[in-house]
């Protein structure tokens, strides 16, 4: 449990304001420190994706950093994009209603302070945001998607995640889901 | 400069295939998980309520800025 280690009482969840961004967090990865501190709040101001800290509430360090916003998972009849390619230019209707959509919600960003790691937080975090969905869910959702750095792609799997696409080769991340049916039981 | 966040690609023949089957196949979590997950909420849950109070405060008290973010 998340609270075993940190003082429960010591611990708040906020919803980041477009306005403000996070002074300082360090989760071991330039690369997601970098949007975390200058680039989350432009996602925000667009409309693109909602930003929460998770943070200590006697220091205001921030523990946790999450951001999500609204996708969706497409299936389609065709072989691959090619062959849906080849199709739209011959039936010369761009949007021809073909596609099985299902609605989600992205995990675009996760990420743990250093300083924080090993006590649960991420996976609290992901109870969370999947017990949302089906708890307290304002408009249907099916699916978490997250397209995870390779590194955290074994967290994933533990909390129930699945790969998106068998062929996905990409250097530096899984495209990853997760069914919330598995919570209606 | 951050990577940008790959978009959920359309499925197509065999992958989305398997997506249907997968979708088909329920997973249910143990007694045990459901338990903690559930725990893990409202646990949360507070500490949104909570986060959210404090938050207010220290605008109030700081002329509408919180202290703990940068102001962008």
């Amino acid at each position: 449990m998340v609270q075993e280690g940190i003082d429960t009482e010591k611990l708040s969840f906020i919803r980041i304001r477009p306005s403000y961004s996070v002074k300082n967090f360090n989760c071991g990865d330039r690369d997601l420190d970098d949007f975390i501190l200058n680039r989350a709040s432009a996602f925000q101001k667009h409309l693109l994706a909602v930003s929460y800290a998770c943070t200590d509430s006697g220091t205001g360090q921030v523990l946790a950093y999450c951001s999500l916003a609204n996708d969706r998972v497409a299936l389609d009849n065709f072989k691959d994009k090619t062959e849906f390619n080849r199709f739209r230019k011959k039936s010369g209707f761009p949007n021809e209603k073909r596609l099985k959509s299902y609605p989600a919600v992205k995990l675009c960003r996760l990420g743990v302070d250093v300083s924080a790691k090993k006590h649960r937080i991420g996976t609290t975090i992901l109870n969370y945001i999947k017990s949302m969905f089906v708890i307290d869910n304002k408009t249907g959702c099916r699916f978490l998607t997250v397209d995870a750095y390779l590194n955290a792609v074994p967290f994933y799997e533990k909390n129930g995640f699945r790969f998106m696409n068998s062929e996905d080769d990409d250097p530096h991340t899984r495209l990853m889901y997760f069914d919330l049916m598995d919570l209606v039981a | 400069m951050a990577r940008p966040i790959r978009e959920t690609p359309i499925l197509y023949g065999e992958d989305a295939r398997r997506f249907l089957e997968n979708m088909k196949i329920r997973r249910p979590e143990t007694p045990e998980a459901r338990a903690q997950r559930l725990r893990d909420y409202e646990f949360m849950k507070k500490a949104y309520e909570r986060g959210m109070a404090e938050q207010r405060a220290r605008e109030e008290a700081n002329g509408g800025i919180d202290p703990w973010f940068k102001k962008v």
